[in-house]
């Protein structure tokens, strides 16, 4: 193992500890305010009054942002900057594959009825060009309905009952499988009725390759 | 010119709203980062890049019908959890509001003194528990995300245990902003 030794300076600072605890090694820590010249000294810290909301889930990554649009209150998707905008536009993308195939478009090229698509736009033709209604649909959905859901399946499971309602069979098969991926352990067995679903509708070799 | 990037982080809930903003009020914020993020210390500008705090309990929300957060504010004060009774003077600034999916956007209204409310039940859950629950109950609270407060980023410091000189192989690529000044290499000693 190579050393690689810091050739500069290290200085050794006083810290307090504090509330999470003392700082470890060899970590990397950003710190804000406190520091003095000629001007004056910046404050520590500025509180918010009232808070700026901020629903997003827990992150433990930096994501940056742009301060004044923060300040302003402006809407979350003006805030993001550098990598973290690129990171919303990819996760906008991602949310709308998942909407449309019930699954990222790169499992979609390589699953199933759409294994030798190259596009979503191809993607999306083929399916529409399979899709068939089918009298038993209901039947199923009442399976799934009868053998209760659970809270992770609650959306999959309105949209499903929504879609075939409408008729809507192509919002239905991406339901399927978004079903399929939340599905608990304690209601695996109804893979097999969302399989025949995917049968009657059509989309037979999706059926056979669903995990 | 063109605004530096800021940046936000969250902090966890095991670290107490009151604590929080006592002690980067003392000392400033202070956040890990992950080694592999080094990078973004290239974009920073000490001085003028923003570090944005958000923490989990910014935001309360009573959802229970029958009450209010005036209410709760009331009681808060009553029984000498919130000294703030000052702020008692306007009532109408602790009017609630109401948001999709309970998800307020940004712009959404949160009465102003909201700090002063989630402070002072931080506050009550590390000292009186049991009054702290019973609170949570009774006014069915919910809380939400928020960020409290912001630090000018001054410095980044890696911190190399006493007596060693040398990062390991896989912080190797920190070296390069020790060496142009961006990161300060340092040993730590901590006061009581």
């Amino acid at each position: 193992m190579s050393r690689h030794y810091v050739y500069v300076d290290i200085i050794t600072i006083e810290s307090p500890v504090r509330e999470c605890g003392k700082r470890k090694d060899f970590g990397l820590y950003i710190l804000g305010g406190g520091i003095s010249d000629p001007n004056g000294t910046l404050k520590h810290f500025y509180e918010l009054h009232p808070p700026i909301p901020y629903s997003v889930p827990n992150h433990r990554i930096p994501r940056m942002v742009d301060a004044n649009t923060v300040l302003a209150r402006e809407p979350l998707e003006k805030w993001w900057v550098d990598s973290s905008a690129r990171t919303e536009v990819r996760k906008a993308g991602i949310a709308w594959e998942i909407e449309t195939f019930g699954m990222p478009l790169k499992d979609r090229l390589t699953l199933g009825e759409c294994r030798y698509c190259k596009t979503a736009q191809a993607a999306a033709e083929l399916i529409t060009s399979k899709l068939m209604w089918s009298d038993r649909l209901p039947g199923y959905f009442r399976e799934i309905a009868d053998a209760g859901t659970d809270s992770r399946c609650a959306i999959p499971y309105e949209t499903l009952r929504a879609a075939l309602h409408k008729g809507d069979l192509f919002q239905a098969q991406a339901a399927i499988w978004q079903l399929r991926a939340l599905l608990p352990k304690r209601l695996l067995h109804l893979r097999n009725t969302l399989m025949r679903m995917l049968v009657v509708m059509g989309l037979g070799q999706d059926a056979i390759e669903m995990p | 010119m063109s605004e530096p990037i800021s940046l936000v982080m969250c902090v966890g809930r095991e670290y107490k709203l009151f604590a929080l903003l006592d002690e980067y009020g003392r000392w400033g914020a202070s956040k890990r980062i992950p080694v592999t993020n080094a990078d973004l210390l290239g974009k920073i500008e000490f001085g003028k890049s923003r570090l944005f705090i958000a923490h989990p309990d910014a935001i309360v929300k009573v959802t229970d019908p029958q009450r209010t957060l005036l209410g709760l504010v009331i009681e808060l004060c009553v029984q000498g959890y919130m000294s703030e009774t000052r702020l008692l003077e306007d009532t109408t600034a602790f009017l609630d509001f109401d948001w999709e999916n309970m998800k307020p956007q940004p712009g959404d209204e949160v009465p102003a003194p909201m700090l002063v409310v989630s402070c002072a039940l931080s506050r009550l859950s590390s000292f009186n528990k049991e009054a702290y629950d019973m609170l949570v109950a009774k006014y069915k609270l919910k809380f939400l995300r928020g960020i409290v407060g912001w630090s000018y980023i001054t410095r980044a410091e890696y911190v190399l245990p006493e007596g060693v000189t040398d990062v390991p192989d896989e912080h190797a690529h920190l070296l390069p902003f020790m060496e142009d000044g961006t990161i300060t290499p340092v040993h730590v000693e901590y006061i009581e």
